[in-house]
């Protein structure tokens, strides 16, 4: 087996899809690109929602400040980093 | 799939490909575009031949034999499109407008004819939500050969009619007062509405392959929502089928608007009434007030958790009628994370379909501190701008991090440091 962790993910806890719709309009509006959404609901009725997200920007500069913000905006959502072990 | 059916649903956005279309004649990129049959407003249409309003005026005053207009729209007919690629010795099945279909010629006639030539009529409905199912079938035994009874979705059923009152009438003086417990009875009528039916049927086979695929593209923002209410592949596709069967049946074919923007308009709300579809409205009503009712409580109080009577209380239930759908919401919760179970074709459990496998080195023994320190790679990458050291770290990332085993610069290791402490 091939381990490989090379992705980038963000996990977030919402109450409802509907905070993670608002979260994913937030992305959006900071140019920052979901590449997949995965999520799973939780003993106390949260959702943990992980999104892999494009680290192809043109300005990495711009991409980190951007992602800043809306680390500092969306702060009650534990906005985190998380990685992954895909097996292979 | 076929090639040219491939070759059909493909769009070219190539920016050589632009660039080729745009020095190509002003007169060839004018005509490429109309004739691929749509309608086009003078707008759109000197946009997608990247030319100025100007130039269509011009042509239009030239090309007036060849054009149709309706609502200050303009397309060409079936004869105009393949008469025009005949003479430029150009392949209906080759993409020669960027961003745009090759022409859709179904059954002999474009697909604007197809629809003008299949326009909606005013009918009438009676819309039935029955529980019961000796009381349904006591209904359509009422209603046959007065009307056609459709399942909508749940326990709502349509019955299509030239006379709702006098079907609504019929049913209601039929049934026992007992029998009318169950079931409620709506009317709608003098709206527009098109019959599958009505269409040939080989028109009605390519556009549904057609946009079906095309449909599956416009869907992938949605691909979560559909994943949830409908795990499984082949109800999805059921479901988009019947989202493409239900926009060809209220296009308005008099709109003087391609079929294809419409569809695409639409897709992007429907998904939205998944959750009501599935969920039953009083469910995903209970799910929005007890997650809105969460909300408040957690600003107001700063807390997390809280007991079943004090959200009751907020989001103003009884809590008895809480409880009971408390209940349903878990059964559905459970219920859905059985259907979620994967397989690949082969017959092989998936060994790591989900990220949340045990194994994953997540972030979730402490989401706090994770937020904490992730904001503080943030800050040290943004002072730093070591986009190397940033990526290093966060590929890393399990909520906890070594930092004498990572390869980062020792300025992001300080400033990391700084901001996290």
């Amino acid at each position: 087996m091939l381990t490989i962790v090379n992705k980038f993910y963000i996990e977030a806890d919402v109450l409802s899809y509907e905070q993670n719709a608002e979260l994913q309009l937030a992305f959006k509006e900071k140019d920052i690109f979901i590449k997949e959404v995965y999520s799973e609901k939780t003993e106390d009725s949260n959702y943990t929602i992980v999104y892999r997200i494009s680290t192809n920007y043109p300005d990495q500069s711009e991409f980190i400040k951007n992602l800043l913000d809306l680390f500092k905006e969306y702060d009650n959502y534990n906005l985190r980093f998380a990685s992954y072990e895909e097996i292979v | 799939m076929s090639f040219k059916y491939q070759n059909e649903i493909t769009l070219n956005k190539d920016v050589d490909f632009k660039l080729e279309f745009k020095s190509k004649p002003l007169d060839f990129r004018i005509n490429a575009v109309i004739h691929d049959g749509q309608w086009y407003d003078i707008k759109k249409w000197a946009k997608v031949s990247m030319c100025k309003v100007e130039d269509i005026h011009k042509f239009i005053e030239e090309n007036k034999n060849i054009l149709i207009t309706k609502n200050d729209s303009y397309r060409v007919d079936y004869d105009e499109v393949l008469k025009w690629y005949k003479e430029n010795n150009l392949s209906l099945t080759e993409n020669i407008v960027p961003n745009n279909f090759t022409p859709k010629l179904w059954a002999g006639k474009t697909e604007t004819e197809h629809f003008e030539l299949t326009p909606k009529r005013i009918i009438s409905s009676v819309i039935v939500t029955c529980k019961n199912n000796d009381v349904l079938h006591k209904v359509r035994s009422i209603v046959h050969g007065y009307g056609r009874i459709q399942h909508t979705h749940g326990d709502r059923y349509n019955i299509y009619t030239s006379n709702c009152f006098f079907v609504k009438d019929r049913i209601l003086s039929s049934l026992t007062e007992e029998e009318k417990k169950y079931i409620s009875v709506r009317t709608r009528s003098n709206f527009k509405w098109r019959e599958l039916s009505d269409f040939s049927e080989e028109f009605l086979s390519e556009a549904l392959r057609f946009y079906v695929v095309y449909a599956l593209g416009i869907l992938k923002p949605h691909q979560k929502t559909l994943d949830i209410f409908l795990p499984n592949r082949e109800d999805q596709t059921s479901q988009i089928y019947d989202w493409v069967m239900t926009a060809m049946q209220k296009f308005d074919e008099e709109a003087a608007v391609p079929f294809p923007g419409y569809l695409s308009n639409v897709l992007s709300k429907w998904p939205y009434d998944l959750p009501d579809l599935f969920l039953g409205r009083e469910l995903a009503k209970f799910q929005r007030d007890r997650n809105r009712a969460l909300t408040r409580l957690m600003q107001e109080d700063g807390q997390e958790i809280f007991e079943d009577e004090i959200i009751a209380q907020e989001m103003n239930y009884e809590i008895e009628f809480f409880k009971e759908m408390k209940k349903a919401d878990e059964q559905w919760n459970a219920f859905n994370k059985i259907q979620k179970l994967e397989w690949e074709d082969n017959g092989n459990e998936k060994s790591s379909i989900s990220v949340f496998e045990e194994e994953s080195s997540s972030s979730h023994s402490d989401p706090f501190f994770s937020n904490k320190l992730s904001l503080s790679i943030l800050e040290a990458a943004n002072e730093t701008k070591d986009f190397l050291s940033f990526y290093n770290i966060i590929s890393q990332f399990g909520g906890e991090i070594d930092m004498s085993k990572l390869k980062v610069s020792d300025e992001f290791k300080d400033s990391l440091r700084t901001h996290l402490f």
